[in-house]
């Protein structure tokens, strides 16, 4: 990585640890550190060089009923680990895609944003966000995703692809092998085969032209994030 | 506070990843205290704050195998975690009282010269603050402004008179600032 990447990466940690990161780009870098140690690293330091200030704060107790409360939403809360955990299952997925790739790392530095909202609906009580990195700040994809038409549509924001390459758009349910959503080409709608929902972690490769010719992811995703239910 | 060591505190987020509610009640029993007080400081009300380190521990119980205790401070990382947390509310608009401008930095660097622990955090707590006392006042109150009440980029824009995408500038400079001052490590 190039020394003002690098920087910049540094810095972007900083204000993600700081507290003043737009909505959007905090949700982004949250996905990049589960899924970049690199990155994990420098909010780490952060965290630790800052943390003096927070202690400057004190100790102000809780209430009895503050801590019944949260206990209980716990107990009925799926355990990390357990299935409906999405972090825990986006970790998996990109420990997996990483256990088939030996080409860890060398995914270009960019970032995409996807964006899965219901856009039929007035006011929607959710909005699906999903954040893919590869290592950057800038978005490279938005999807769209119409739940009452069950279709995705992905707008291509700065990737290119190579010219001999395609791009191809996959989705990760827990535990499940990627299920490719095909090709994305410059204008993309396609149907989604699966509801939208928190436990889908969408990815995209660089395939050969046309797409995998095996049905199976043949690298690492280039970008890939979680899909995350935001509260509007 | 009730406390407990930082290796302590990472076994218990150990535990909790793997699901342990038991380990998690013994987290919250040391650990609530000191993150509702972050959250506090931002929020400015009881309420609120106590519904923010519920969302805050939600979060560490969702988050804990993210929690990688060979880079990351337990306690760190969970403030962050609960900083977020009070800085969610706040965007949504949360009603907080205002925290007196001019007073902000005067008081955190006051607190900062007189840490709970002796020792090794007096030595660290004086070397952050004079890093920050050779921060320009203006870069100053923006950091703490942002660290310690929450405030965003659009706020400390309206306060200092700057364009909001001055002040990201500005403070990642600062940061950085701070950083190289403080021996660029942690």
């Amino acid at each position: 990585m190039a020394d003002a990447d690098r920087d910049d990466l540094d810095a972007l940690a900083g204000e993600f640890v700081l507290g003043t990161l737009p909505a959007d780009e905090r949700r982004a870098a949250e996905a990049r550190y589960t899924a970049d140690p690199a990155f994990r690293r420098l909010v780490s330091d952060w965290e630790s060089r800052l943390q003096l200030l927070a202690d400057t704060a004190g100790d102000v107790p809780v209430s009895s009923t503050l801590r019944e409360r949260v206990l209980n939403a716990v107990a009925a809360a799926p355990a990390a680990g357990e299935p409906g955990d999405n972090v825990l299952d986006l970790r998996r997925s990109v420990r997996r895609w990483r256990a088939v790739s030996a080409i860890v790392g060398a995914a270009a530095a960019v970032l995409a944003a996807i964006v899965v909202t219901d856009q039929t609906r007035p006011a929607p009580q959710t909005e699906f966000v999903a954040v893919l990195t590869a290592g950057g700040e800038s978005p490279a994809f938005v999807a769209t995703v119409n739940t009452a038409a069950g279709t995705i549509s992905v707008r291509r924001v700065t990737a290119v692809a190579p010219p001999d390459k395609s791009y191809e758009l996959w989705s990760i349910a827990p535990d499940e092998a990627p299920k490719s959503l095909g090709v994305v080409e410059a204008s993309y709608s396609q149907p989604l085969p699966v509801p939208p929902s928190a436990e889908l972690t969408l990815a995209i490769t660089l395939e050969p032209k046309g797409g995998s010719p095996t049905g199976a992811p043949s690298g690492p995703p280039v970008f890939s994030g979680k899909l995350v239910a935001t509260e509007e | 506070m009730a406390g407990g060591t930082q290796a302590e505190l990472a076994a218990l987020l150990g535990d909790v990843a793997r699901g342990d509610r038991r380990a998690f009640a013994l987290l919250f029993e040391r650990t609530a205290a000191k993150l509702k007080a972050s959250v506090y400081r931002i929020l400015r009300s009881e309420a609120a704050a106590e519904d923010a380190v519920q969302d805050a521990y939600l979060r560490i119980w969702r988050r804990a195998a993210d929690f990688d205790a060979a880079i990351a401070s337990p306690i760190a990382w969970m403030t962050t975690i609960a900083r977020h947390a009070a800085i969610d509310m706040v965007r949504r608009g949360a009603e907080r009282v205002s925290a007196a401008g001019d007073a902000i930095d005067a008081e955190v660097i006051e607190r900062l010269a007189d840490p709970a622990g002796g020792g090794e955090q007096r030595a660290t707590s004086d070397q952050i603050r004079s890093c920050l006392e050779r921060l320009e006042a203006d870069r100053r109150g923006m950091v703490l402004l942002a660290y310690c009440y929450g405030w965003s980029r659009e706020e400390l824009a309206g306060r200092y008179g700057r364009p909001a995408a001055t002040v990201k500038t500005i403070l990642r400079r600062s940061l950085i600032a701070l950083k190289e001052c403080l021996g660029g490590g942690r």
